[in-house]
Order: C-alpha cells, then sequence, then structure tokens
C-alpha cells in the first residue's frame, strides 16, 4: 500500500490517486490566500528590480520565461524524506522525492513528480523556472544520479551516469572557451571516483563534456552557484583526530571551510571560515548580495542532536564580514532565498518537532511557519519562480594541456604572525609538495631558488594538489602553506605573496622571476613513479591554512 | 597671353617662392593641366599609360554626398569629408602637404590626378627644362607611378563596403543626442549642462527641471567655467581647438578664442582676468587674456591635462592628468598633478601621483586646504591573468595635503570595483565628497573626515603600501553607492549644499541627489530622444564595465576617450612576463585592421569578442548583436583635428620631413632599399599598410628562447636588448604596420611601448636602420621628419 504524501494531520481526500497528487491543507492553513498574493508580489517586484538591476547596461535583458508564460502555475518544490532525520549528505534516503505544491488556489495541491523514483530529493529549479534538476535513484540497485525534469510536460531524464553517488546538482551559468562555438549552460554536480574524495563536477546539459573542477586532497561538497558567477562550495578539512578521513560523514573531520572556484576549476580561494567545529554548508546567496550558510555541529554523543547555526556574510568581503543569524537547535536543511531577502529554511521532523518549511526574514529575525508535517522531513524548499542567471564566464582552460603556471609578486608579503619575523633577503628557495588523494600523504615534487625580490614562477602539472614551504638558509622551514590549491590546464595563477592579506591587491612591479622561463615543476608520477608516495621526513601540521 | 607661356610663368614665379632653406626647391603641386601641357600634346613626352579614368576626375567632388559623410563617421572623420585627411588621401591629389604647397593651377576638385601618382610636378618641370634629362637617383625625381601606388587606394576598405554595399546610415537618433558630460551650478542655483553630441549648453531651472536655453558652442564642449562674476562663461570645445565665451545676459556665444588641442577643463583666476585651459590633446595649458579674448601664454603640462581646481588659500591651481609621464621600459608609472602659481601664470610644480592613471576628476575640500582627486591603478607591469583582488586595475581617490603630499587609497571593495571613476565633487560645508562612477553607474559617497581620519591613522608603511591597495578600506568611508543614470561623468553641488546634481552622458539626464537621504530624487530629462540606437547601444557598452568580472574595467578604462591610457601590458596569451604589448589608440581604426600588433585578428569582431572575453574580462563574451553595437562605435570614435597642421599646409619644416618620409635615395645620394623606406611601410591614407613588417624592434622579454634571459638584469633594461637581437642575427619578430594617423598624440611607440618619444624611434632602435633607413639623418633632417609625422 503507497504511503500516504501527506501530513497526516492535514490529511484530505487525495484529488487523483492516479497521479499521486494529493490536497494539502496544511499550506493553505499556514499561508492564507491573502498572505500568499502578498508575498508572491512582493518576491516578483523585488525580483524585477534585481533582474533590472543586474542586467544594466547588457542590452535589453531577455525577460526569463516564467512558470506562467509557459503555462505552468507558480508555486513551491519541495523535497520530503522520510521522517528520522534529513540534513547535509542525507538527502536521498530511500523514499524521498520531490513534489511540487500550486498553492495559488483556494485548494492548495501537493503533486510529487518523483513517484517513479526509489529516491529522490535536492532540487533546483532552472533559471527560468520550467526545470528543475535533482537527485535520483530508480531503483534501490542503482547510484544516485542528476536528472532533469521538465515541469510542463513532467518528463524526466538522466543527465549524468557516475558509478558513485552524486550528491548535489545545480544550474550552472554559461561558460564559454576560445575553441569554443558559443558559451553553453553547465551543470555542477558533486560525485566521487574510486579511491578519491568526494569533488565538483561540470558537465553540459546532457551530460556530456565532463569536467572535474575541484582537486584538493579534501572532499568538496555543497555547491553553490554566486550571483558574480563563481561557484561556492565545502572543503572539509582533514584533521590528525579525524583519522585525516576528511569525508562529510565523518563527523570528527572537523575544519570545513567555504571556498569558491570559477566554474573552469580555477582561481580557488578561500571564502569564509567560522567556527571550527563546524562545518558550513548549504550556502545561498540573497538579492542584497548576502551570502547565507548553515553552519553545522556535530552533536556532542552519539544520541544527542546536531546544531545548525544561520550564518551571513557579505558577498563582496567574506572573509571580514561573518555574522551569526540564529541559532538553531536541531538540524536544518537546505536554504533558498527568496526575491526580497527573505529565506526558505528546511528543517527536519524529529521526535520533538515536526520537519517543516519556514519563511525567515533576517531583517526582522522573524520565522513564518509555512508548512510543517510530522511524518516528513523537508530537506529542501524553494519557491517556483524564475531568478537572474548569473553572468556567464569565460575560460583560459585547455583540457589538452596538462601543466599550468604559478607565479608569486612578492613571497614576503605575508599577514601570518610568523612572516613578519622574515627579513627581507632570508628566503632562499621554495618547495613544492603534492598530495596522494584523500590527503594521507604527500611528498616534494622539487625545490628552487626564490628570486631577490620574493618573486617565483613555475610551470606545474595541472589537476594536482600543490603546497609550498619557503626555505631559508640550512633548509630552514620560514613558511609552511598548510593547506591546498591546483591550477588547472593552462591557468596562469598569480599570488600576490604568501597568505597576504586577501583584500590586499597586487602591486605594479614588473617582477624578476617574471622575465625568465618559469622552474619546470614535475609531477609526482615524475618523481617516484605511481604509488611511491615516500611520506616526508618533516611531518607538516595540519591546521586551518588558507586554501584547499 | 599664350596659355602656356601663362602657366610657365606661374610656375617659375612659383618655384621662386618654393625656395627652401637646404639651398634647394622644394616641389609644388601644379595640376593636371600643366602636366597634360606637355604630356596631352602629340608631340610631347610620352602621356600616362592609363586611360582616363572619369571614376578619378570625379574623386573629391564624390566627397560631397551623404554617403560619402556616413563613410567619414565610420573612419572616426569630424567634419566635412572634403575636408578630411584620410578621405581627400586617396579622393585628392597633393591633400596633406595643403594648399601652401600647390600651384594656383592646381585645383584640388580635379580629383586625383597626374600628381596623386607621380607626387609634386614642379621640379619636374624644371629639371627637365634645365638639363633635359630625369637623374634616375634624384632626390626631386619624379615618381614614376607604380602599380604598387594603385593599391595605396584601391584595397578594401570596411568603411566603404559597409555604406556602399550594405546602407550603412546612422540612425536618425544618432544626431540627436544630447551627451551631458560636464554639469554646472551657478550660485543662483541654475544648472549649466555642456553635452558633447549635441555641440551645445544647455540651462535647466533647477525648480521645475526644465531645459529653458540651448546654446549652440563649438564641437563637442567637455568643460565650463564661469567667470568670477558670474556673468559670462567659457565652453571648451574640445573639437573645435577653442573656447565659447557666452554672454549670459544676451544669452549667445560673443567670442571664440583660439587654444591648443583638444581643450577639455577651464578656469578663470579669482579676478577674472586670466582663463586657464587644458589642452588635453596637447599636453599644454593656454593662459588666456579674458579682455583681450586670446591666448597670451602656453604652459607645460603633464600628460593629458583634464581638470582643474583652484585651492584658494595658497593661490594655486592643481591640474589632474589623464595619462602618465614617460618611465623607463616595464617601470611603475607615475601621473603628475601641475601646480600652477595664478598670480605668476607658470608651472610652479609637478607633484607625483605614484602608480596612478587616469586622474581626472579634482575638488578641493573647503575648509581643510586639502584637495581629492579621482583615480586609476592600472596594473599593466602585472600579467593579467586574473580578475580578481584588483589583478588588472583599481579605482580610487588621491588626497593632496598642503605640502604637496599625496595620498591614495581605492573606492572599490573586493569583487564589486568601482571602475572609471571620472569626476569628484566636495559639499560645501566640507562633510561629503561624491564620486562619479562612470563604469558602474554609481555615485560613491565618501565621508571626508573618515577619509581623512583612515589616512592619517596609518602608518607610513601602510600609507605608502597598504592604503592605495586595499580593496577594503573603502568601507571605512564610502558610506554608499547612489545607482545612477547610464555613464555619469560630472558632479557639482549647488551652493547651498542641498542638492547635487549628477550628468549621465549616455542617457541624456541629470540625477538630482538630496544628500541629506543620499539618494537620487529626481531625473531630469535633457530632450534627448529616447531611442537608443545601435551606435549609442555600443556606446554604453563600451562605457559599461559590467563586462568584466565584479565590474573591474570597461573598455574605456583603457581606452579613455577612444584613445589610449599610455601603457604597455602583459596578456597572457602570450607568455607570462613577456611580450608587453602597447595600448593602441581605437581613433579611426575602421579601415585599418589586421588587428592586434601581431595583426592576427583581421575584424574588430574578432579583436573584440572572443578572446578579449577569455584574456581580459573572464566573463561571457558579448552577444553577437552586442558586439556589432560596440564594434560600430568603436568605428565612429573620433579623430581629432590635428593641432600641427596648419590650414594653409604643411610649414617648411614639414614640408622637407614629408621629402624625407618619402625619399628614396640616402643623403649621399645612394639608393635606399624599397624596403627601408617608410612609405613603402606607411604607405596609404592612413600612412600604414597591411601586413606585418620586421624592423628590428625585437627586444628583452620579446623572444625569451632566444637568449639567456637568467642573466639578464633590471639595469640592463635600459639597453632593452635591440642591438643584441639584431648583431647576435638572433629571430627577430615581425609586428603589424601601425598607421600613424594621430602618431603624435600616441605614445608610447613600439609594439611594446619601448619608446617613449618619437626620437627614440631611430635614436634608441633602429641602429641598422631595420626600421627604414634613418642613420644618415642629420639632426634637423630628424626634427624635420618627424615635425612632418606629428601633421599626420
Amino acid at each position: 500500500m503507497r504511503r500516504t504524501l501527506i501530513p497526516r494531520r492535514w490529511a484530505a481526500p487525495e484529488v487523483n490517486d492516479e497521479s499521486s497528487a494529493a490536497t494539502d491543507q496544511g499550506i493553505q492553513r499556514i499561508m492564507s490566500p491573502a498572505l500568499k498574493i502578498a508575498f508572491c508580489s512582493l518576491a516578483v517586484l523585488a525580483l524585477a528590480a534585481f533582474s533590472a538591476c543586474v542586467s544594466g547596461l547588457r542590452g535589453a535583458a531577455q525577460p526569463a520565461k516564467t512558470p506562467q508564460a509557459c503555462g505552468t502555475p507558480p508555486g513551491l518544490i519541495l523535497a520530503q524524506t522520510p521522517r528520522g532525520g534529513a540534513g547535509a549528505g542525507d538527502d536521498v534516503r530511500p523514499g524521498g522525492r520531490i513534489a511540487w505544491s500550486r498553492s495559488s488556489g483556494q485548494r492548495a495541491d501537493l503533486e510529487v513528480l518523483t513517484r517513479d523514483f526509489f529516491a529522490a530529493g535536492r532540487p533546483q529549479l532552472s533559471f527560468d523556472a520550467t526545470r528543475v534538476l535533482f537527485l535520483g535513484r530508480p531503483t534501490a540497485a542503482d547510484a544516485t544520479n542528476v536528472w532533469e525534469m521538465d515541469l510542463g510536460s513532467r518528463q524526466t531524464r538522466q543527465i549524468t551516469h557516475a558509478a558513485a553517488d552524486c550528491t548535489a546538482a545545480i544550474y550552472l551559468s554559461t561558460l564559454y572557451t576560445i575553441t569554443a562555438d558559443a558559451p553553453t549552460p553547465q551543470i555542477c554536480y558533486c560525485t566521487k571516483e574510486p579511491d578519491d574524495v568526494s569533488a565538483l563536477y561540470t558537465c553540459l546539459p546532457d551530460g556530456g563534456g565532463v569536467r572535474r573542477i575541484t582537486f584538493g586532497p579534501n572532499p568538496a561538497s555543497d555547491p553553490c552557484l554566486l550571483s558574480d558567477g563563481r561557484l561556492l562550495f565545502t572543503s572539509h578539512t582533514a584533521s590528525p583526530a579525524a583519522g585525516l578521513d576528511a569525508s562529510p560523514q565523518n563527523t570528527n573531520a572537523i575544519g570545513a571551510r567555504l571556498f569558491t572556484v570559477n566554474t573552469d576549476g580555477t582561481d580557488v580561494s578561500l571564502f569564509a571560515e567560522g567556527d571550527a567545529s563546524a562545518v558550513p554548508g548549504d550556502a545561498c546567496e540573497t538579492a542584497d548580495g548576502r551570502v547565507f550558510f548553515v553552519e553545522r555541529k556535530p552533536p556532542a554523543s552519539p544520541s544527542g542532536r546536531q546544531a545548525s547555526t544561520l550564518v551571513a556574510v557579505a558577498r563582496t568581503r567574506s572573509l571580514r564580514t561573518r555574522q551569526v543569524i540564529r541559532e538553531f537547535a536541531g538540524p536544518l536543511g537546505r536554504l533558498a532565498a527568496q526575491a526580497d531577502g527573505t529565506l526558505w529554511l528546511s528543517t527536519a521532523a524529529t521526535y520533538e518537532s515536526p520537519g517543516g518549511i519556514t519563511l525567515f526574514d533576517p531583517a526582522s529575525d522573524r520565522c513564518t511557519m509555512l508548512y510543517e508535517s510530522e511524518e516528513w522531513s523537508i530537506s529542501a524548499a524553494g519557491p517556483v519562480e524564475a531568478r537572474p542567471a548569473p553572468a556567464g564566464r569565460s575560460s583560459r582552460v585547455d583540457d589538452k594541456a596538462d601543466y599550468g603556471f604559478l607565479y608569486c609578486l612578492d613571497s614576503y608579503l605575508s599577514d601570518r604572525p610568523e612572516a613578519s619575523r622574515i627579513e627581507r633577503g632570508q628566503i632562499k628557495r621554495i618547495r613544492v609538495f603534492t598530495s596522494a588523494p584523500a590527503a594521507q600523504r604527500e611528498k616534494m615534487l622539487s625545490e628552487f631558488d626564490v628570486e631577490t625580490d620574493g618573486s617565483f614562477f613555475l610551470q606545474v602539472p595541472a589537476r594536482t594538489p600543490l603546497r609550498l614551504q619557503t626555505i631559508g638558509d640550512a633548509g630552514a622551514v620560514l613558511q609552511n602553506m598548510q593547506s591546498w590549491l591546483w591550477i588547472m590546464p593552462r591557468e596562469a595563477r598569480g599570488c600576490i605573496g604568501c597568505h597576504e592579506d586577501r583584500e590586499l591587491t597586487p602591486p605594479n612591479r614588473h617582477v624578476i622571476a617574471l622575465r625568465k622561463p618559469p622552474h619546470l615543476i614535475p609531477g609526482a608520477d615524475a618523481q617516484t613513479g605511481p604509488g611511491k608516495w615516500p611520506t616526508i621526513t618533516t611531518p607538516i601540521p595540519v591546521e586551518r591554512g588558507e586554501e584547499q | 597671353m599664350n596659355p602656356t607661356l601663362r602657366r610657365l610663368t606661374m610656375l617659375l614665379s612659383l618655384l621662386a617662392g618654393g625656395v627652401a632653406a637646404w639651398g634647394q626647391a622644394l616641389p609644388l603641386y601644379v595640376g593636371r593641366e600643366v602636366c597634360l601641357g606637355c604630356h596631352g600634346t602629340p608631340a610631347g613626352p610620352p602621356a600616362c599609360k592609363l586611360e582616363p579614368i572619369p571614376a578619378h576626375d570625379r574623386a573629391y567632388s564624390v566627397l560631397d554626398s551623404p554617403q560619402a559623410e556616413e563613410i567619414a563617421v565610420l573612419t572616426g572623420g569630424v567634419g566635412s569629408p572634403t575636408q578630411d585627411l584620410v578621405c581627400l588621401g586617396c579622393h585628392a591629389a597633393a591633400s596633406d602637404v595643403g594648399p601652401r604647397w600647390t600651384a594656383p593651377t592646381f585645383q584640388i576638385a580635379g580629383g586625383v590626378q597626374c600628381e596623386s601618382c607621380h607626387d609634386a610636378g614642379s621640379l619636374h618641370v624644371q629639371l627637365k627644362r634645365r638639363t633635359d634629362g630625369d637623374d634616375a637617383y634624384s632626390p626631386n625625381r619624379i615618381q614614376r607611378g607604380e602599380r604598387g601606388t594603385c593599391k595605396r587606394c584601391h584595397t578594401p576598405r570596411l568603411s566603404h563596403d559597409e555604406v556602399l554595399k550594405r546602407g550603412f546610415g546612422r540612425a536618425p537618433a544618432d544626431r540627436r543626442y544630447k551627451t551631458p558630460t560636464k554639469v554646472l551650478v551657478d550660485r543662483d542655483g541654475a544648472l549649466i549642462v555642456c553635452c558633447e553630441h549635441s555641440d551645445s549648453v544647455l540651462f535647466v531651472d533647477p525648480q521645475t527641471g526644465s531645459v529653458v536655453r540651448e546654446i549652440e558652442v563649438g564641437r563637442r564642449p567637455g568643460a565650463a567655467a564661469l567667470s568670477p562674476d558670474g556673468r559670462t562663461l567659457y565652453v571648451s570645445n574640445r573639437l573645435s581647438n577653442s573656447v565659447s565665451v557666452i554672454d549670459r545676459q544676451a544669452s549667445k556665444v560673443v567670442a571664440q578664442i583660439a587654444v591648443g588641442a583638444e581643450p577639455h577643463g577651464l578656469s578663470t583666476d579669482s579676478a577674472g582676468k586670466r582663463l586657464f585651459v587644458l589642452n588635453t590633446g596637447q599636453d599644454s595649458i593656454s593662459v588666456v587674456d579674458t579682455a583681450a579674448q586670446r591666448e597670451t601664454k602656453r604652459l607645460a603640462a603633464g600628460v593629458g591635462p583634464w581638470a582643474l581646481v583652484r585651492d584658494d588659500a595658497s593661490q594655486r591651481f592643481l591640474v589632474t592628468n589623464v595619462r602618465p609621464n614617460p618611465t623607463g621600459f616595464r617601470e611603475p608609472h607615475t601621473t603628475e598633478i601641475s601646480v600652477i602659481d595664478e598670480e605668476q601664470a607658470i608651472v610652479e610644480r609637478r607633484l607625483d601621483a605614484a602608480d596612478a592613471n587616469m586622474v581626472q576628476g579634482i575638488a578641493a575640500v573647503p575648509g581643510r586646504r586639502v584637495t581629492l582627486f579621482t583615480l586609476m591603478r592600472t596594473k599593466n607591469l602585472v600579467p593579467i591573468t586574473r580578475v580578481a583582488q584588483g589583478w588588472t586595475t583599481t579605482n580610487g581617490l588621491g588626497v593632496i595635503w598642503p605640502d604637496g603630499t599625496i595620498d591614495q587609497v581605492l573606492l572599490d571593495e573586493p569583487n564589486s570595483y568601482f571602475a572609471d571613476p571620472t569626476d569628484v565633487a566636495v559639499s560645501p560645508d566640507g562633510r561629503i565628497a561624491l564620486v562619479a562612477g562612470g563604469g558602474v553607474n554609481e555615485i560613491a559617497v565618501v565621508d571626508i573626515e573618515k577619509l581623512l581620519a583612515t589616512i592619517r591613522d596609518a602608518t607610513p608603511h601602510d600609507r605608502a603600501e597598504v592604503l592605495p591597495n586595499h580593496l577594503g578600506m573603502s568601507g571605512r568611508f564610502v558610506v554608499k553607492r547612489i545607482p545612477v543614470g547610464a555613464n555619469p561623468r560630472s558632479v557639482a553641488f549647488s551652493p547651498d549644499g542641498r542638492r547635487a546634481y549628477v550628468a549621465n552622458a549616455l542617457d541624456d539626464t541629470l540625477s538630482e541627489i538630496d544628500p541629506a537621504k543620499l539618494a537620487v530624487v529626481r531625473a531630469i530629462k535633457l530632450g534627448g530622444p529616447g531611442e537608443i540606437s545601435e551606435i549609442r547601444r555600443g556606446e554604453r557598452l563600451f562605457h559599461n564595465a559590467s563586462i568584466s568580472f565584479g565590474s573591474e574595467f570597461s573598455c574605456r578604462s583603457c581606452h579613455p576617450d577612444g584613445h589610449v591610457d599610455g601603457l604597455a601590458f602583459d596578456i597572457e596569451a602570450d607568455g607570462l612576463g613577456m611580450h608587453p604589448v602597447d595600448n593602441r589608440s581605437l581613433r579611426g581604426i575602421t579601415d585599418t585592421g589586421p588587428f592586434k600588433w601581431e595583426g592576427t585578428n583581421p575584424t574588430l569582431q574578432r579583436q573584440c569578442g572572443p578572446r578579449f572575453a577569455v584574456f581580459f574580462t573572464r566573463l561571457a563574451p558579448y552577444k553577437p548583436d552586442e558586439l556589432d553595437a560596440l564594434v560600430r562605435y568603436i568605428c565612429t570614435i573620433e579623430r581629432p583635428p590635428n593641432p600641427y597642421r596648419e590650414a594653409a599646409g604643411l610649414t617648411l619644416s614639414q614640408r622637407r620631413g614629408k621629402m624625407i618620409f618619402e625619399r628614396s635615395v640616402d643623403n649621399a645620394g645612394q639608393p635606399i632599399p624599397e624596403n627601408q623606406r617608410c612609405v613603402t611601410c606607411h604607405a596609404n591614407a592612413y600612412r600604414a599598410s597591411a601586413g606585418k613588417a620586421m624592423i628590428g624592434s625585437t627586444m628583452w622579454l620579446d623572444e625569451p628562447a632566444e637568449i639567456d634571459l637568467t642573466s639578464f638584469q633590471h639595469e640592463e633594461e635600459g639597453q632593452v636588448g635591440v642591438v643584441h637581437f639584431y648583431s647576435e642575427r638572433l629571430t627577430m619578430a615581425s609586428f603589424d604596420i601601425a598607421h600613424l594617423t594621430g602618431v603624435q598624440a600616441g605614445r608610447p611607440y613600439l609594439h611594446n611601448g619601448g619608446a617613449m618619444a618619437l626620437e627614440e624611434l631611430w635614436t634608441r632602435f633602429n641602429a641598422f636602420d631595420a626600421h627604414g633607413m634613418t642613420n644618415d639623418l642629420t639632426r634637423r633632417q630628424f626634427n624635420d621628419l618627424i615635425a612632418y609625422l606629428w601633421t599626420l
């Protein structure tokens, strides 16, 4: 017998059992028609204003096709999972499903969109609100992959065919390369390859053109597209206490931070860090340029509850504007931003409280319950409304190449305390390390002289985790880069200094290193061969660093 | 009198007048009739092998047509095609020498004539009569008029194809835009607006927001200043090289005062007796006697003087300059703030704004003896590999203290830049400054006390190294960014400080700001057409920084007024740190393809499309219709009139220079190989030709594979390696043959900006005569050659 699809206490006669559609008076009860009309009107107005602002002078912006324009009514899309714990990394539990509520009339109805799936979750609406990207498992034997549904026809199609489970998928804006005919839309998803960590990938809407874009030894998760076209994601930093297992499932894997990366994998940069004991994720950006995300603390005991903190930063000054917005005693699901700056918070059903959707206004700190269910946890929810597509990006990356460039203008520039003790002239050499997958081992790739002005210029293996050390006289380690970066093929990554202030711009100087050919840094395999990963003699303390 | 005798008499009298200081006669153009006097008779010498070509006869007259006008627009012409040197270069003979060097028998209306191919005929006639021979290597030899000569003009011209084949014509709206670039508020609160496109000044009633009067002035009015009594308005006309004097009571222009090239900022002294006019196209400052209404003195400014403000306490004017002063090859630049002693009308001091460029707007802070100016800090020495963290350019404010010390701060935020700050105004109470962000369509509100406190509280190290480079500092003193109209270029406060007005150049409006609310309270329409033409759309795209990640820069950031910023850049595509390339002007470039120094981009669409997105803006490239609009606008970027050309034509020195430019024998009388003659490559109406040439300019940083740069030392940059490359017979690179129109305003020179002045092309970079045979030239000949080149 099929489980009922709606909260029991608001259960109403199903209007179409064949289509698994059901009426959910609960939504209606919480959101009165007047409130809904006002709410939607405000959202549409704010969206229109934001859209006009963003489109600016790039010519007359093409109006996004709204669901109304396509003949589909507005409403909300939500992901439901059976009661018992929704949260990060737990989006596609058996029985999980995606539903669409067209709550615009007198009777709200809830239509399950993924009734043919064993499990489905983590929906994301396309920019024009005509399609939904989601994670789905047709049967219990299938891996979780990325699917897309046309909201008009309800037709679904499989986009990815990954062997391992995908854990997230979002729409990206367009990407353009010099060899392409035109910019192409992209999709980002998160999965992992055998013997490797979870990483972000991009592909075309048809699933082709797969490209991995994160290469740190630590797992990446929770991608979110910012309005400026950068991709925000969580990097789970391994710690000795976690046995260097930084997987999202390892609750001891502390120290995760948010990074940004361009959609072609270039320019990975720290975005925000905060509570060292929490894992940030599930970010979303509001129209006023604030980025909200959830920091989840692992339960203090096996029987304890995961606490959640809602945090906001300004997108433009994310490292300096961290603000704790609200503490939540229980686990929070995904966030969704309204055009008016309000947030949709999804919560899990627990023994103490029902799952539901809460409309949260950060300005007034007011929460309004939109929907609640004692039977279902809500892992994600968002309004069915068009939103502006972030700016597309152009890429220099050439997938045919196996190298990139890394240069530093002045290795003496640093905001780390230990750097203040380094006098000009002390840095003699630079060491380059790489890491095996999962950050369990690392080895030195090369060591070379630094220029007298502190600059250096390297040709490095692409798609490879890299970490540097500055070396003084007699081989003394002066500075350790305590995190990882990677260079994409043909990317030319410039650094101003070694862990310099992230808001400092480069000095306009033609440094000595750039008057010479780059030092060639061999790949790991070129040195010791595959599989040989000697542990370095000087252990590198794994701390909270700068890059992933 | 017998016609032949009359011709001969006329010639002899002209030749007598054309005797030059070299002891030689300089040639005059005599006109078709004189040529045919001999060559057109059965008994005379052989006539031209070509049959008469009717189109050649009509070549001049067709310039007086609507189609020719549209073609001229697409080549950046600013006047009638019949007066435009580029047009005349193919459509008439003797155009570049001017009437001073033509005989009365010469009629420019004759179009393409004998002398178009064979050059000036007077000496030919003289030689023939004197020696009855033609010295094959004489410097005065008549040119043979070879087939290659035809190709100088008979080559595909995009401008012509667009009009004649594809029917391009400007939209009616293109003739009606206002384009307000300067707003003033008089002491009664009335608004005065200079409108660049309509060549007029508008007077706006601040109460009703309506235009009450429009007065036509010269071409492209860019700035205005009131006399101390407010009765006279002076308007600088950028393309007329003049200042219009408007009697406000009579509401009419009462005088036009000739000044230097491209006048922009101007101001009277405190007594109203002198007017200081900044000639941004000529790096000079005209001092005008307002009573006599004539220029009495000219001062040397920095490069591209733009705006000025009077410091009442010191009775000095502070002058901004757009482009940096020349520095060493790949050395950091500095831009000059010129200090003028008002009483003596002299440049008393030259302050350096280190690492700054595009220094434009300037305003004094009442009661504080502090002056603010807008600036950019372009990172031209750093490879353009990122558009984040201010990697390509930053935008900010400079502060000049009473002792001349200059501090700089940024108005940018991380990944939210304040591109193209163009003007600054300070409230009468000295509390806030409003800065126009031309590229982001915003006004930044700066709390001046907080700004000054930020600077005062910083250590000397931080003032020098951190404040000018830190994107986070703006949060301390920029209290708000106010969205305004398209491309704000000028901002001014009302005398009572209750209102401020912003001139939005590209939507023909003023934004009225309430400084108390820090918000726009009204948009004042100035009367331009509501529609947006393709060219206008392209102009907006050109000036809008949303094309780059974080709005870090616009096209205009490096091409102010479609020209150059005077910097050479390190672009990623050709190697990091290597192959610096000089920025090139966009003025009149339609027919000068291929583009890029490597000459690899056949069209502007290619130049501005994918490559620009991938290597510069890092955002999605322009959509096809956007790209077409942008290119259309770029094709219309105007070529200002050349200040070094007299209406009568070339001076004697310039005429001699032209002969050197076209010479085929050296000073020893030896023939110059064709590929070492200036005119071989710089051949057509633009003094260019399609293709590339190896001119021996390969330097350090151009060809890293050929030399061991590990021994390359900083102090050796002065040698730049040209001699090394040539003498060692290392591989030399070929570069696009640069067109020479407007070359006087285009420094630095060469593909990498290595030559800071034209002279250096030959004195530093042409040791082996690879860039034309010049090592035999005397100092005076160099001067003549340069004098001629400056007229192009």
